[in-house]
Order: C-alpha cells, then sequence, then structure tokens
C-alpha cells in the first residue's frame, strides 16, 4: 500500500502548520500563566598555583536560584549559606565552575580569594525561554541545565538530517555516508573549532596512511576497520594531549569526534581511491566537509537549541518538510549543469 | 575546455523541454515503480542474473567456479589449473570496483591486460578480500565467480586502444528505451565504466549505428586515445543484442533495468550484468532525454504487445528526442 505524491505533500503542508500553530498555543498559555522566563547563568572561577594554600569563596545570588549544579573538577567543594568555597592546598591551581537558572536578570558575580592573588572569574548569562511553572512531559524546560544541554544537541539533529536530505536530493551534492557531515559537525559543537579541524584532519591523514600500510598486511575486513579505528583513536589522544599541553587551543577536551563513523569513511575513501582514483575521492571528501560545515553553526547556535529544547513540536515542520524533499521529484540543482548541452 | 564551458548550465525549463530524465524522478516515478524489491536481488547477484539468463538460453560467460569461503582461497591455484585466462568477478560488486582480468599465467605470475604482474598470493588476498565483502553493495560477505574472459570483437579494433567495450540497453516494461556503447580508455584504465573515464557513445536504435560521445561528462566526437570519429559505427550483432535484452528483461522481472552485454563473433550477444537503477548519462551519450520516450511507452501499454511488436515500437522510439 503506498499514498499518492499528493497526499503526501498535502501531509506535509499540514505538518508545516500544525507545528508552529502548537507552538503558538503553548506560548500564549505559558504567558498568559505569567511564567517568568528564565536567566541561564554559568559562572566559573579559577585561580593559577601559589606557594600557599587558598580558600576560594564565590557568592551566589540568594533570590529566585534555581537548579544549582556545581563542578569542582579537582578539589572538593561545599556550599555553606549561600558562599561557595573551595579549598586549594599549596602549589596547585584550580577552580569551580557553576550553572544555575535565575528568575531575575544575574548580577556579576562576587568572589574573593583569601591568601593568594584574585582569582579569573568568566560569566556568561543568558535569556531562555519562558518556564512553565507545571512541568509536563512535554515541558523539557524543567530538565537539569546539563541534561537540557544535551537535549538541545539531540534535539538539532534532525535539523542536520534535513540539511543532508536537502544537500542530497535537492542540491544533489554526494558525500561519504549519509549521516557522516551531521554528526562530524555535532562533534564541532563544543570546544574550539579551529582546533577541531586540525585534529580531523590529522586523524584523517593518520587513518588514511595507515589504511595504506594495511593493505599490504591483506586483512580481512572487520580487523582491519578495527586496526583504522583503533590508530584513529590513538591520534586522536595524542592529539588532545599534546594541545592541552601546549595551552595552543583552549576547549579541546569539547571535541569528541565519531570515531566509528570516521574509520568507515577511511575505509570508503581508500576503495574509492583505489578503483575510482583520487579525482572522485576528493570530490566526496568535498562534499562532505561542505555539508559539515553547513550543519556546523546551526549546531553551535545555542538560541536554536534553547529553543527546541523549550518547544520542540518545532520537528512537525521538520518532519513536513522531510516530506515534501522525500516527495521532491524535479531535477537537482547539480543536474543543471551534468545534463546541459549534451550531444543536441 | 575552457572553464566558461564547464560552468554552463540549462535552467530547469530547458531541461523538461528535452525530456531529460532526473534522478529523483527516475527513482520515484520509475523505480520505485515498477522494480518491485523483492526483485532487485536477481540484478544485483551476477549469479542469480546468470541463471536466469541460462534458463532463457542467452549465452553468458562460462563459470569456471564460485569462491564462497576463505578456504576456496587455499585451493585457487587448483581450480585455475587449465584456464589460460580468467576474470575474477565480485558476485555483488558495483561499477566494475573489484574485478580482476587475467590475461596469461604460467601458475605463478598473472598478467593482467594492463602489463600488470600479480603473484598468486596476491590474487588470493584479491579473492580474500572480496570475500569478506571489500566491493560488495552493502559491505556484506559476497562471492566471487570466476569466469571466462571475453575478447574484444573485432569491429570495436580501430575505435579502442585496449579494453573491451559493451553495450548497454535500457529496457522499460519490455520496450528497449536507449542504448549505448562504453569504450574504454587509457583513463578508465581499460575499464567500461564511465565514471572511471570510459567513453559513452549513443545507439540509433533502429540501425544500430552509434551516435556521437561523452566523456567525463562532457560531449566528445573522438575517442581520445584513437582520435577515431566516435560517431557511425555499426554496433556488432545489434539486432541480437537487442532481442537478448527484451529477453532478460523479461526474465528478471524488472521494469526498468539496464543490460549490459558484450558482443562475441560467435555466440552473438553474451551478457555480462543486469542493472536495477541504471545512470541516467546514457541521455548526454544519445543527445536526447528519456522522459518522452519512457511515456511513449507508457501509452502503448506494453505489457499487451507481444515479442515482435515491442521490437518495433523499441525502433520506433529512435525517431523521438
Amino acid at each position: 500500500m503506498s499514498f499518492g505524491p499528493r497526499w503526501t505533500v498535502r501531509v506535509g503542508a499540514m505538518l508545516v502548520i500544525a507545528g508552529p500553530l502548537l507552538m503558538g498555543l503553548r506560548w500564549r498559555s505559558l504567558r498568559d500563566a505569567g511564567a517568568p522566563s528564565l536567566w541561564h547563568v554559568r559562572w566559573e572561577a579559577h585561580v593559577s598555583p601559589h606557594p600557599g594554600p587558598r580558600l576560594l569563596k564565590l557568592r551566589l545570588p540568594s533570590a529566585g536560584l534555581r537548579r544549582l549544579e556545581l563542578d569542582h573538577p579537582r578539589f572538593p567543594g561545599t556550599v555553606r549559606e549561600g558562599v561557595l568555597e573551595l579549598r586549594l592546598p599549596a602549589g596547585k591551581g584550580g577552580g569551580i565552575r557553576c550553572a544555575f537558572d535565575l528568575e531575575a536578570p544575574p548580577e556579576a558575580p562576587s568572589v574573593s580569594c583569601e591568601g593568594g592573588p584574585a582569582p579569573v572569574v568568566r560569566a556568561a548569562a543568558r535569556r531562555g525561554a519562558a518556564a512553565s511553572g507545571s512541568g509536563g512531559v512535554l515541558d523539557l524546560t524543567r530538565l537539569p541545565a546539563d541534561t537540557r544541554r544535551t537535549v538541545g544537541l539531540l534535539l538539532i539533529l534532525p535539523i542536520g538530517a534535513l540539511l543532508t536530505a536537502l544537500f542530497r536530493n535537492v542540491v544533489g551534492i554526494r558525500t561519504f555516508g549519509v549521516f557522516t557531515p551531521s554528526l562530524l559537525a555535532l562533534s564541532f559543537v563544543y570546544g574550539d573549532w579551529r582546533a577541531g579541524l586540525v585534529v580531523l584532519a590529522l586523524v584523517l591523514l593518520a587513518g588514511f596512511a595507515g589504511r595504506g600500510v594495511l593493505e599490504r598486511l591483506k586483512l580481512m575486513v572487520v580487523p582491519r576497520l578495527a586496526v583504522v579505528l583503533t590508530l584513529i583513536v590513538m591520534c586522536f589522544v595524542l592529539c588532545l594531549s599534546v594541545l592541552e599541553g601546549s595551552r595552543l587551543s583552549t576547549g579541546v577536551d569539547g571535541i569528541l569526534l565519531p570515531m566509528v563513523i570516521l574509520a568507515l569513511m577511511v575505509e570508503r575513501a581508500f576503495i574509492i581511491t583505489e578503483e575510482d582514483g583520487g579525482r572522485i575521492m576528493l570530490r566526496l571528501l568535498a562534499g562532505t566537509l561542505a555539508l559539515a560545515a553547513g550543519c556546523v553553526p546551526l549546531m553551535r547556535w545555542e538560541g536554536l537549541g534553547e529553543w527546541l529544547v523549550a518547544f520542540p513540536e518545532i520537528h512537525l515542520v521538520t518532519l513536513g518538510f522531510l516530506l515534501w524533499i522525500g516527495r521532491y521529484s524535479g531535477y537537482r540543482l547539480t543536474e543543471l549543469w551534468r545534463f546541459h548541452g549534451g550531444r543536441a | 575546455m575552457s572553464l566558461r564551458d564547464w560552468l554552463a548550465w540549462s535552467p530547469p525549463a530547458e531541461l523538461r523541454r528535452r525530456g531529460i530524465l532526473g534522478l529523483n524522478a527516475r527513482n520515484l516515478r520509475y523505480l520505485s515503480r515498477v522494480n518491485p524489491r523483492r526483485l532487485h536481488p536477481r540484478a544485483d547477484d551476477k549469479l542469480l542474473t546468470k541463471a536466469v539468463a541460462r534458463e532463457r538460453g542467452i549465452p553468458v560467460p562460462e563459470t569456471y567456479a564460485v569462491l564462497e569461503r576463505q578456504g576456496d582461497a587455499a585451493s585457487l591455484d587448483g581450480r585455475l589449473a587449465g584456464r589460460p585466462e580468467f576474470v575474477l568477478k565480485p558476485a555483488r560488486g558495483s561499477e566494475g570496483r573489484g574485478v580482476v582480468v587475467v590475461e596469461r599465467h604460467d601458475g605463478r605470475r598473472f598478467e593482467t591486460p594492463s602489463g600488470e604482474g600479480l603473484s598468486l598470493d596476491d590474487l588470493r588476498d584479491h579473492v580474500s578480500a572480496t570475500l569478506s565483502g571489500t566491493y560488495s553493495l552493502s559491505g556484506l560477505p559476497d562471492r566471487v565467480i570466476v569466469e571466462e574472459r571475453l575478447r574484444r570483437h573485432p569491429a570495436f579494433d580501430p575505435l579502442v586502444s585496449g579494453g573491451t567495450p559493451d553495450v548497454r540497453v535500457v529496457v522499460y516494461r519490455g520496450v528497449a528505451v536507449m542504448g549505448m556503447v562504453r569504450l574504454p580508455t587509457r583513463a578508465s584504465r581499460g575499464r567500461a565504466n564511465l565514471h572511471q573515464g570510459a567513453v559513452a557513445a549513443g545507439i540509433d536504435l533502429a540501425t544500430g549505428r552509434t551516435l556521437g560521445g561523452v566523456w567525463f561528462g562532457r560531449p566528445v566526437t573522438a575517442h581520445p586515445d584513437t582520435g577515431t570519429p566516435v560517431a557511425g559505427h555499426e554496433v556488432p550483432g545489434w539486432e541480437r543484442a537487442l532481442l537478448a535484452a527484451l529477453d532478460l528483461a523479461e526474465g528478471l522481472g524488472l521494469g526498468y533495468v539496464g543490460i549490459d552485454t558484450m558482443p562475441d563473433p560467435e555466440r552473438g550477444p553474451v551478457v555480462l550484468e543486469a542493472n536495477a537503477r541504471p545512470g541516467l548519462a546514457i541521455q548526454i551519450a544519445n543527445g536526447c532525454g528519456l522522459v518522452p520516450r519512457l511515456e511513449r511507452v507508457d501509452a502503448a501499454r506494453p505489457e499487451s504487445l507481444k515479442g515482435g511488436e515491442r521490437l518495433r515500437l523499441s525502433r520506433e522510439l529512435s525517431r523521438i528526442g
């Protein structure tokens, strides 16, 4: 059984209309309920190593504080009467990170360090969507801040898939694997993308070179893939270690490349180079990177993630667009060049 | 060719006017309608295609051996004994990947037509890699076919410098709608695959004569290696190739299929493989679009036509586009 093309297009249109409609209704009911919009705040205080022991103190806002999350990676900290305290032993540096939601705009953080130089403080605050007072399952804003970040990232993935469908079926550019580009883009969301790009290039080169050597060893497919995966992981970890040590870049810990996908990509790239030549392989690689580059700004756009967390029903629109693309039987953009001229 | 030529494009209305079939339309309007997925394996798996062809008495390359297990790679030399030349082919390979042609050998050194020498170990490794799925469509374990090597038909000698040209006929609902000869070049390393650099020449369905050609997606008039004009050559055994294609398409049960054959001076067209998703570059090689021909076939209700009438309709189509 199959639905005719017209039917599919109509269902798509219904979804595209239904998404914003539902969102509008919820938005209104939230506004009418007088729900305040929350501020998402992140503070980071850090002190460098010092000969003596120190006590780092960070005063938290007293009114309207919600969902406090602490992260003090190396040393134990405590919260006492609205003050976050961290004891640093002699000779060590360290810091506290905390994330919380506030009902009012945050003030500048008040921080002190007893027994040492003043700490470096980074503060970031962002206004989120309105929070509903009573949370249903559909209300994702009630989730803890870190979970919300993950959920936001997951919710952006379908948009990457939409972009992929558009790129392949409407523009007509081929890539390595269907979702490789969006997964690559996803790995650039956290951390420094320039460092990420360098690491990606090195990892791919190492994988490709390793695959070339493996060709002589004549292994069967699965062990061979596993060797490439191991090489890629080791190269990646080494890169992280080097970058961390050299202090060239911050936030390297955020780069988490999809290793398994990369191993498969190296394998396919190698076979295509051997059988069809480097030209075709490079064309596929360029397509893959172009699409990934297109997905990166989308995925790094935190506002979009927040919106999707607040209104996941936006994805009805995504589904509608996907139905339309799935039924698009017109020419792909690249075919306008491909079929130009001919022997007419 | 200048940059301007490479950048030249046609607006969609122009392509529609020429009746060009795009990939999306091929998949949505034709493949999904007339190629049931359960029948795809018959085209994807060359052993199944061969079985169907043999049932109908259509010549196929003689199968020397089918290698299925890793252990078979070890006994390879025994199976090749008494075969001076042969081809190794993945059963479920695509676009010619993983095919090795051996022109002569002494049991230790195996020579390919391009002059490359392989050891028995190299061949064993290749078989082993193919069995574990290196070249198969889905990356799943595959089988290796050891089969007869077909020689180039002498009629093609003046046209190409090396390799063996093959003839592709696209059959839609039992009617041949378009054909082309694929001519290997030095750039394609003797292979008859367009994206690897073979030249495609369209065929006039009524006369079996070649039309102009296309190379790397752009029109050419002469073969890049030999300089011989591509147009105006008689395709040897054209009529029989057409009949074999119609016959095999019926046997496969696929409504939109590309049938590749190689002309043989004694046996006539020998079927190499069938493709359930034939490419669209054939339109550039023929200088016309597929859509008007496909629509003409749809209008004729071809399922009610007899063999002779289908052949006549196929010939008529050469006047469309």
